[in-house]
C-alpha cells in the first residue's frame, strides 16, 4: 500500500480520534502533521501495523498541541453565541467538558467509547498499562460527572 | 456517570468530527512550536520576567541553529511560529524545501515509584528508575527537546513494560497534570529549570506531594544541564506546595526518596557486555556495598564488594567494574546488596534485570580447581569410581558461588565441597566459578570395588597382589599399637599406617584400557599423573618384579624414569586397585607416601 492509500483508509477514523482529542476545529491539523511526520519517520517503512502506528502519531501530536487552544475556541464559540452555538453540529458544553480532561483521558474515552476497545486494547493501543487506562477512564468519568451535574 | 451517558457524550464529540483533510502531497515546513515557553507566542501567559529573560536567552540559542528552517518558514522566522493554525507557506518554492525531520528516538530516563527493594524492613516504596525510548521532533536539536519529551513521558505514567520489569511500578504525578512550557537558565554554575505544569499537578488525593516532587526533579536533573528545579503552576510561580519546604529543588532534596542502595546505571531493561559498569549511591553500613551478576535462573557469573564514598548515615557514589563469561546472551540480573551488621545476611537488596551479552570475560589471577575425594588421591577427571554419589572437593577464588553439574555450591573462604549423583558408564561434570569453567569426564563402575594392595609381580594381562589396610589418624595409630608398632600413647608420624596381615596373593586380569596415576613431584607438592601401561611396566625389573634394594636388585642408575614416581617400581609401594564387577582390575592408582 503507498501512503496515500494508507490514508485515505484511515484517515477518517483518524479525524474523528483526533476531534476526541482536541475538538473538532484543529482535528485535520494534527492529522496532517502525525501523517506527514509518520510518513518522515525513518522507522515507517518497517511498521507492520499502520492503523496503531498512526494512532499513536495522532496522540501525540494532540498532546503537544496546546490545550489553551481548545479552550480559547469554547470561549469563543460562547462569545458568538447564539447563532454558532445553535449549530447542530458543534456542542459547545461537550467541548467545555472535553476541555476539562487530559489528553490521555480523552483518548482513553474516545477509543473505550467510540472504538469499543477493551482497557487492553486501549492500553496497547496507546503504548501504557492497562492501569492507567483504568485510572484515566475513572477519573475522567468523575470529572464529567462533576461538570455535567449528573 | 454511566457507561451508556459516557457513550452518549463521546458519540456527541464524534458527531462533531469535520470531514478529513486531502492527503498530504509535499511535505509542509511548517515550523511546530517548540516547547520552550516563548515571549510572544499564546501559549505564555504571564510568566515573571527573569523566565521571559531565559525565553529569550533560549529563542536566541533556537534562532542561532535554527536559521535555515525558520528562513524557509515564510521569512517569519523573528517572530516564533504559533501552534498549528499557521496556514502552511503555500507560495513558498516546493521544490528547495528540506524534507521534514524526522522523529528520532532518544532514551531519557524516568523516575518512577515501586516496592523493590528486597530484604529492606519496614520500608515503603522508592524511587526507581526506567528507560523510555522518546521520539524528538528535532528542529533545533539539544536538551530542550529532550527535556521535554521526558517530562511528558514522565507524566504519562508507567509503561506496560515498566509493569513487566518492576511489579507495582506506580506514579504519584496525577495523570491529568499537563506541562505547560518550561525554560532553562544554565548561565551560571547552577543550571536552573523552571517547569509550568497545569493545576492538575497539585490535585491531592492519596498520593503524596513529596513523592511527585522527587519523581519531577529526578527526572529533570537527569540532564547536565540543571542542578535545581523550580515550579510555575498554570504559568505563575508557584512554591507552596503542602508539607513542603520552599526553596529550589534538587537531587540533595529528595535523597530520602532512594533506597539505601540505589543503582543509576545499568537500568532495566539494559543491555550490557562485559565489563559492566555499576554505579548509583549508596547509603549503607560502613559504605560497603556487594555485587552480584547472575542469569535468570540464579547462576552465579561474578561478584564482589566495593565501598562507595560515604557511608553510615551519608550518601555517597559508587562504580564498580565487573567483568563475566557468558557464551550465549541471556536475560540476568545486575544485583546490589549490603550485609547485615547483624548476622550478615543479604539486606536491601536491589536486582536490576538486564539482558546480558556474551563475553569471554578475562580470567586473569583467577583459578579453579577440582579434586576428589577418590582413593589414593586421583584427580577427578579421567578417574574412575565404584560409588554414587560421589563427593568433590575444590578451591576457586573466582567467586563465592560455583555451579557443579547443574547445582549451585556456596563457596566458604574459596573452598567448596559438592555431591554428585553419577551414571553407569562416563560422566560428565561442569564445574563454573565465575568466569572459569572446568570438565570432568569421570567413568563410574556401579559393581566395582577398590583393594589397597602390593604388587609382587606385573604384566599388560595380569597383576599379582597383595592385599593390606591402609589406615589414618586415630584408627591408624588404634592399629599400630596394638601391632605393637608404636607404644601406647603416640601417634603414627605421618598420620597413617598400613596393616597387612594376610599374606595371600591373588593374580588378577588387567584391562587392556586400565588407568594408572602416579604421584609425581611437583614444586612443594605431589601432583598425580597418568601414564600408559607399558611406561608403568617398564619401571619394574624386566621379570615384572619390584626392585628390591634388599636383594642387591636396582635399576640402572642411568635409568632416569625410575626416579620420577616416588619409587613406584619398588618394592613396597602400595597401589589402589579399582576392580570391576568381574574381578578386571580398570585403574591402579600409586599411593604417595611422605
Amino acid at each position: 500500500m503507498t501512503d496515500e492509500e494508507i490514508y485515505r483508509k484511515y484517515s477518517d477514523d483518524l479525524v474523528r480520534f483526533a476531534t476526541g482529542l482536541v475538538g473538532p476545529f484543529d482535528a485535520p491539523d494534527v492529522v496532517t502533521d502525525a501523517c506527514l511526520r509518520a510518513f518522515g519517520a525513518q522507522s515507517w517503512p518497517t511498521v507492520a501495523n499502520h492503523r496503531a502506528y498512526l494512532y499513536r502519531s495522532v496522540l501525540n501530536q494532540a498532546r503537544s498541541h496546546h490545550r489553551s487552544t481548545l479552550r480559547r475556541r469554547v470561549r469563543e464559540l460562547r462569545a458568538a453565541a447564539p447563532e454558532v452555538a445553535a449549530s447542530p453540529e458543534v456542542d459547545v458544553d461537550v467541548l467545555a467538558a472535553v476541555d476539562k480532561l487530559s489528553v490521555q483521558q480523552r483518548a482513553s474515552v474516545v477509543l473505550t467509547y467510540w472504538e469499543d476497545l477493551s482497557p487492553t486494547e486501549v492500553a496497547s493501543r496507546l503504548g501504557i498499562s492497562e492501569g492507567s487506562v483504568k485510572r484515566h477512564l475513572s477519573r475522567a468519568r468523575s470529572r464529567l460527572k462533576e461538570l455535567l451535574h449528573d | 456517570m454511566t457507561d451508556q451517558r459516557m457513550r452518549e457524550l463521546t458519540y456527541k464529540l464524534i458527531h462533531m468530527a469535520p470531514e478529513a483533510p486531502p492527503f498530504p502531497e509535499e511535505p509542509l515546513t511548517q515550523l511546530k512550536p517548540h516547547p520552550t515557553p516563548t515571549p510572544k507566542g499564546p501559549a505564555r501567559r504571564g510568566l515573571p520576567t527573569w523566565a521571559i529573560a531565559a525565553g529569550v536567552a533560549a529563542i536566541v540559542i533556537v534562532l542561532a541553529i535554527g536559521l535555515p528552517l525558520l528562513f524557509l518558514a515564510g521569512g517569519d522566522g523573528v517572530e516564533p511560529a504559533t501552534p498549528t493554525t499557521t496556514p502552511p507557506p503555500t507560495s513558498a518554492p516546493v521544490t528547495t524545501l528540506p524534507p521534514t525531520t524526522p522523529p528520532v528516538p532518544v532514551d531519557v530516563t524516568l523516575y518512577f515509584f515501586a516496592d523493590y527493594v528486597e530484604a529492606t524492613p519496614g520500608d515503603g516504596p522508592h524511587l526507581v528508575p526506567v528507560k523510555r525510548t522518546v521520539d524528538i521532533v528535532s528542529e533545533t536539536g539539544g536538551i530542550h527537546d529532550e527535556f521535554g519529551a521526558a517530562l511528558i513521558a514522565l507524566i504519562e505514567g508507567p509503561s506496560a513494560a515498566d509493569t513487566q520489569l518492576y511489579a507495582g511500578i506506580s506514579t504519584d504525578i496525577p495523570g491529568e497534570t499537563e506541562l505547560l512550557g518550561y525554560t532553562i537558565d544554565n548561565t551560571t554554575s547552577t543550571g536552573r529549570a523552571v517547569i509550568d505544569l497545569s493545576a492538575d499537578f497539585l490535585d491531592t488525593g492519596s498520593f503524596a506531594m513529596t513523592n511527585r516532587l522527587a519523581q519531577i526533579v529526578f527526572t529533570a536533573t537527569q540532564f547536565p544541564e540543571v542542578d535545581t528545579v523550580e515550579f510555575a503552576i498554570d504559568g505563575e510561580p508557584f512554591d507552596s506546595f503542602t508539607g513542603e519546604v520552599p526553596g529550589p529543588r534538587s537531587r540533595d532534596t529528595y535523597m530520602d526518596a532512594l533506597p539505601p542502595i540505589f543503582v543509576e546505571s545499568p537500568l532495566a531493561g539494559d543491555q550490557v557486555g562485559s565489563p559492566i559498569t555499576i554505579t548509583g549511591f549508596a547509603n549503607t553500613f560502613e559504605a560497603s556495598l556487594q555485587y552480584r551478576i547472575e542469569l535468570a535462573d540464579g547462576t552465579l557469573l561474578a561478584d564482589g564488594f566495593t565501598t562507595a564514598t560515604c557511608g553510615t548515615g551519608c550518601w555517597g557514589t559508587y562504580e564498580i567494574t565487573v567483568d563475566y563469561a557468558l557464551a550465549e546472551p541471556a536475560d540476568g540480573f545486575v544485583v546490589l546488596f549490603e550485609s547485615s551488621a547483624q548476622d550478615g545476611s543479604p539486606i536491601n537488596v536491589v536486582r536490576v534485570p538486564v539482558t546480558l551479552e556474551a563475553a569471554e570475560g578475562s580470567t586473569e589471577g583467577l583459578n579453579l580447581e577440582v579434586s576428589s575425594l577418590t582413593a589414593g588421591g586421583a584427580p577427578l577427571n579421567g578417574a574412575v569410581v565404584v560409588e554414587s554419589p560421589l563427593t568433590i572437593t575444590g578451591y576457586t577464588n573466582a567467586a563465592t558461588e560455583v555451579r557443579v553439574g547443574g547445582e549451585t555450591i556456596g563457596v566458604q573462604e574459596e573452598v567448596f565441597e559438592a555431591v554428585v549423583q553419577l551414571v553407569p558408564g562416563i560422566n560428565e561434570i561442569t564445574v563454573t566459578a565465575g568466569p572459569l569453567t572446568s570438565v570432568y569426564t569421570i567413568t563410574y563402575v556401579p559393581d566395582g570395588t577398590v583393594e589397597f594392595a602390593f604388587l609382587t609381580e606385573v604384566s599388560d594381562t595380569e597383576i599379582v597382589a597383595d592385599y593390606a589396610q591402609w589406615l589414618t589418624g586415630e584408627e591408624a595409630d588404634q592399629a599400630a599399637i596394638e601391632d605393637g608398632e608404636i607404644p601406647e600413647g603416640e601417634t603414627m608420624p605421618n598420620g597413617y599406617y598400613i596393616r597387612n596381615q594376610n599374606p595371600q596373593l591373588r593374580t588378577l586380569p588387567v584391562s587392556p584400557d586400565v588407568t594408572i596415576w602416579l604421584p609425581t613431584p611437583a614444586i612443594g607438592s605431589v601432583t598425580m599423573v597418568t601414564l600408559p601401561l607399558e611406561q608403568w611396566l617398564s619401571l619394574f625389573s624386566e621379570d615384572g618384579t619390584p626392585w628390591d634394594v634388599e636383594t642387591g636388585e636396582e635399576p640402572p642408575v642411568t635409568d632416569e624414569p625410575h626416579f620420577g614416581y616416588f619409587g613406584a617400581g619398588w618394592v613396597g609401594n602400595p597401589y589402589w586397585l579399582t576392580l570391576d564387577a568381574d574381578g578386571v582390575v580398570i585403574q591402579i592408582v600409586g599411593q604417595y607416601r611422605p
